[in-house]
């Protein structure tokens, strides 16, 4: 088979496949925990292990704050929606049906959650934040005014504006997306779960996920092409 | 293959989902396919953009966790204290049934003594024009009584020739063979400027 002119044009994808993906605990990459699984520790927590639940907790906070912080924008209340996600998990926990499914369970239960959230955009704040949010963390906050925090990493003034100026720009873009669209992009494209996770998490197939994916990819290359 | 369907496949090509097996069909396409390479091209730049978009707040996730975990502890224990509270006075359990069965048994008692006082609403019927041989009848009901009447009210609407008897109008030659065409509207005004009551 020839090669096209283009090296770069067939190089295998540097993206994440379907069965591997961001691991709940971590950045992509990081092995799956070990221990317990995750149908094991609810199963413990039902049985009245609330140490088993810590352990979800401490699986699963990086991706719920993820999805919720890309669907919201803003630190403070993606922290309020996780917090109140797995207080919520907590108390419905007998009404999981596939106990291994916990992580996309929970995370049709991040974005709910977060999707109210914008429409209350409720006040409370409950979460010792100071405690919690790094000193980049409120940086940001104050900086980008809470309504998009994206790319604001860069040490470079002119690259962090440029960057900020894409997130915004992304931002605004996923905003317009139909909702399944939108979270299927956060959760796969941009969060890199796992496809069947995000299924489970949007109630549909992994088929539906690829499809909302791309529609919704589709949609944003056309909205921002100009910035690409 | 459509425009459609080969967008898709590079789609899931540039994120690294496309099956093995047509995979090896698009790359040989690639390879040929300026306008394909450029769609994977588009694909990649908006992927770049999204690699960007990665970074979450810094947080101490440790100290994320144990909040979590003493507010879910809290909600756990608040209900277990409801639970224990309960079950040291299971009379409480016992007066709220029966508080529950008076309340029904008092709103059914209402409900009751509304339905069987309820006032006739009052109808009077007013036919303009009195005769119409040809063309239409505009009948107008109103219907006055309280603003809530429990019941709805019935109005028997009778086609008959001007001047008829009971007794004979259903033989007499011409009576309403096929106009028959009754079109009730309510709640609106029925002056001759409202067309679509005729």
């Amino acid at each position: 088979m020839s090669i096209p002119s283009d090296p770069e044009a067939t190089q295998p994808p540097a993206g994440h496949s379907a069965d591997k993906g961001m691991s709940p605990s971590g950045s992509a990459g990081d092995p799956q925990p070990a221990g317990p699984s995750d149908g094991q520790l609810v199963t413990q927590t039902l049985s009245g292990d609330r140490k088993a639940f810590d352990e979800l907790i401490r699986r699963y906070q990086r991706q719920a704050v993820a999805v919720s912080y890309r669907l919201l924008g803003n630190s403070h209340d993606s922290l309020e929606v996780t917090q109140d996600a797995f207080l919520k998990a907590f108390t419905s926990l007998a009404t999981l049906q596939k106990p291994e499914a916990f992580g996309g369970w929970l995370m049709r239960i991040v974005s709910n959650l977060s999707l109210n959230f914008r429409r209350s955009r409720k006040t409370r704040s409950q979460l010792p934040l100071g405690d919690i949010l790094g000193p980049t963390g409120a940086e940001q906050t104050d900086v980008t005014g809470g309504t998009s925090e994206w790319m604001a990493r860069s040490g470079d003034p002119v690259r962090r504006m440029e960057s900020e100026e894409m997130g915004r720009r992304l931002h605004d873009a996923l905003n317009q997306l139909p909702e399944k669209q939108r979270l299927a992009i956060v959760m796969f494209t941009i969060d890199q779960m796992p496809q069947k996770d995000v299924a489970e998490a949007l109630n549909c197939s992994v088929e539906a996920v690829k499809w909302h994916v791309f529609q919704g990819r589709k949609k944003l290359k056309e909205m921002l092409k100009e910035h690409l | 293959m459509t425009t459609e369907q080969l967008e898709f496949e590079i789609s899931q090509y540039a994120d690294g989902t496309l099956p093995p097996a047509s995979r090896a069909a698009l790359e040989s396409r690639l390879a040929s396919d300026a306008r394909a390479r450029a769609l994977l091209d588009e694909y990649r730049k908006l992927d770049a953009a999204f690699a960007s978009a990665r970074p979450i707040p810094a947080l101490n996730w440790d100290r994320l966790a144990t909040a979590i975990s003493a507010a879910v502890a809290d909600q756990a224990g608040a209900e277990e204290s409801r639970r224990a509270a309960a079950y040291r006075m299971p009379w409480v359990g016992a007066l709220r049934g029966l508080a529950i069965a008076a309340s029904l048994l008092i709103a059914f008692g209402l409900a009751v003594a509304v339905l069987h006082h309820r006032p006739a609403p009052n109808v009077s019927v007013n036919v303009s024009p009195k005769s119409t041989p040809t063309g239409h009848a505009v009948v107008s009901v109103a219907i006055t009584g309280p603003e809530t009447a429990p019941a709805a009210a019935v109005v028997q609407i009778d086609l008959q020739p001007a001047g008829a008897s009971d007794a004979s109008w259903r033989y007499a030659q011409g009576v309403v063979a096929r106009p028959s065409r009754v079109v009730i509207a309510s709640g609106i005004d029925t002056s001759p400027d409202m067309p679509y009551f005729r």
